[in-house]
């Protein structure tokens, strides 16, 4: 009996090698071209800032040569039917154009379609043919069909002309799989800054999303991780937190959990690349529940981090200089903040077909959108036998707790499959 | 009765959900933070909240709840859809009844009584009007005195002159003690 794991984020990743690792074959299926997930665009964990990449790339790695795994990138789930132990799951598998592997890049540098790079958060750009990310698996370039000539209009194919690997005749594929158990892993979307307008976030170059600065703040991101703004790097930096979490007026009434310690973790970042630029920070309540994570709190404080009680309540622009206005309810009175540079600490929301994808798996989602679980004693499970949640699909939570989840998911997987195979 | 019973039957008009919205307040501050009037005056909306939440009848005679404009920026954003310009309103339903409404709004209600409008019509309105190719009075109680009659006994009626300290020999408005 086999597995499948969808979403191949840092949840998915630790399913599939469980589920293989107890002996199982299992296919993970992911819908970018590159397994890792956001992890992927974080440069350190909090609050023991352990580089992401040092953990991620060899899990991403061994997921890949693992022998019992298939993985099926850029590939999405279709179709679902059957029950527990004989699910029949139908999958399309959209090509590469490239084969996988190393490659020698050279037809990025013909490739004259330019696009926003979204592993970049758009802050640079990307040709219409690239490799996803720097360690990105598989490994090498790959075709982006929307964007490239070829399939446009048939205009381009400058690429083919230095490459002889690339196959434009490549079809997407629908294949059927026999499957015992599913696991959904299929992650989250960040908040839409723009539906709050007064924090001027499509106006200003300078307000910027925590998701940007995590890019700008590594070493392989758009700046090389020079912290760069208009062109100068920021004399003072201001962290909105809450911005989409706790906010019943877009339709987000929950506390996003992870936006107090990624912001903390962030200022920190900063604060060690811009050791005298004033840096401040506006939030509703602290929530640093984890593991060290108070003391992180502090140790962030200690580094001249200004911590001011109230939401940020609206940005304009003053002749060229950024304004942040809000109110220090400690000291009940409002301020404004001069800042070269906003970070708006955006929340955790359902990925936008979440409720398509419940629809075609059987499963039910919440009042927000997240998948829900069936109960407080089996919180892995769904109301539909057989299928399993791991990750921020379920809810909003840290990477730490996702991977436990996904392993939590895989043993419940792995049982079931060994009930039915005995 | 509390505080917020008095603003429930007071402020009727906006239904009892408006001050059970209340309840929500997170004092996160958007208010206060959002808020044209408080950028130039002493008004803060977030601490008026709190304190209406806290039952403190104080705010009845604090001058400051008469400095919200109702622009209603403050309800537009708050996060827990609290409607806080609702809530001011009925709470100063509250204060007039107590005999505190401000001058500035009993001078207001003055001219409702007196004219029908609270803005009523002057020569650069009349210029204006006419400019647009308006008659040069509107249809209104300035154009038939029996409407601005029915107004007056309206105002009678719900002792709404009695509200403010409308003196009807003087047409003005009596001599109160102003905070």
């Amino acid at each position: 009996m086999k597995g499948l794991v969808i979403g191949g984020g840092v949840a998915g990743l630790r399913a599939a090698l469980d589920i293989a690792n107890a002996g199982f074959d299992v296919y993970l299926v992911e819908r970018d071209f590159s397994i890792g997930g956001r992890s992927a665009q974080i440069v350190k964990s909090y609050p023991d800032l352990i580089n992401i990449k040092d953990v991620l790339k060899p899990l991403m790695e061994e997921v890949y040569n693992h022998g019992r795994i298939t993985l099926l990138t850029n590939s999405e789930v279709l179709g679902l039917e059957g029950e527990t132990g004989n699910f029949k799951v139908k999958i399309e598998k959209k090509p590469r154009y490239v084969p996988e592997g190393k490659s020698c890049e050279k037809c990025i540098e013909v490739c004259p379609v330019e696009v926003p790079n979204e592993f970049n958060e758009r802050l640079d750009k990307r040709k219409a043919i690239f490799v996803p990310f720097s360690y990105a698996v598989p490994d090498g370039c790959v075709i982006d069909e929307t964007n490239c000539l070829h399939f446009k209009d048939g205009s381009c194919s400058r690429c083919k002309e230095v490459c002889d690997g690339i196959n434009f005749d490549q079809k997407a594929e629908t294949i059927e799989i026999d499957v015992g158990s599913v696991v959904v892993a299929t992650g989250f979307d960040p908040f839409d800054p723009n539906l709050r307008p007064e924090l001027a976030y499509d106006k200003y170059d300078g307000v910027i999303t925590s998701l940007e600065l995590e890019r700008i703040l590594d070493e392989d991101g758009p700046t090389g991780g020079k912290i760069i703004i208009n062109g100068e790097e920021p004399k003072s930096v201001v962290f909105a937190h809450c911005i989409g979490s706790r906010d019943k007026k877009v339709g987000n009434p929950y506390c996003s959990r992870i936006c107090c310690m990624y912001t903390a973790k962030e200022a920190y970042m900063l604060r060690e690349k811009l050791p005298n630029a004033e840096i401040s920070v506006c939030y509703i309540d602290m929530r640093a529940f984890g593991k060290g994570c108070e003391q992180f709190y502090e140790e962030v404080q200690k580094k001249q981090v200004l911590y001011r009680r109230g939401v940020a309540a609206e940005v304009y622009s003053n002749g060229g200089n950024l304004v942040l206005r809000a109110e220090d309810t400690l000291l009940s009175e409002p301020y404004e903040s001069a800042a070269d540079m906003i970070v708006l600490a955006v929340g955790v929301e359902p990925r936008e077909d979440s409720s398509e994808l419940a629809e075609t798996l059987g499963i039910k989602v919440d009042e927000c959108g997240f998948f829900v679980e069936k109960n407080l004693y089996d919180p892995v499970e769904t109301e539909k036998e057989g299928i399993f949640l791991a990750g921020c699909c379920q809810g909003p939570k840290e990477i730490a707790d996702s991977i436990m989840q996904g392993g939590a998911a895989a043993a419940k997987a792995i049982g079931l499959m060994g009930r039915h195979s005995n | 009765m509390s505080l917020v019973e008095d603003i429930e039957e007071c402020g009727w008009v906006f239904g009892k959900d408006t001050v059970d919205s209340l309840y929500a307040c997170m004092q996160c501050g958007k208010c206060t933070g959002s808020c044209p009037s408080g950028r130039i005056t002493g008004y803060r909306t977030r601490r008026l909240m709190n304190k209406v939440q806290s039952g403190d009848r104080s705010i009845l005679e604090d001058p400051d709840i008469w400095l919200c404009t109702t622009c209603y920026t403050c309800y537009e954003r708050c996060p827990r859809e609290v409607k806080t310009t609702d809530v001011i309103r009925a709470l100063r339903n509250v204060a007039a009844k107590e005999g505190h409404m401000s001058k500035a709004h009993r001078a207001t209600a003055m001219y409702v009584i007196k004219t029908g409008h609270a803005v009523p019509i002057n020569d650069a309105t009349k210029k204006l009007r006419k400019k647009l190719g308006l008659s040069e009075i509107p249809p209104t109680t300035h154009k038939y005195p029996e409407a601005l009659k029915a107004i007056q006994d309206i105002s009678k009626k719900m002792k709404f002159d009695k509200l403010v300290g409308f003196d009807w020999n003087t047409m003005n408005l009596e001599d109160r003690e102003e905070k």
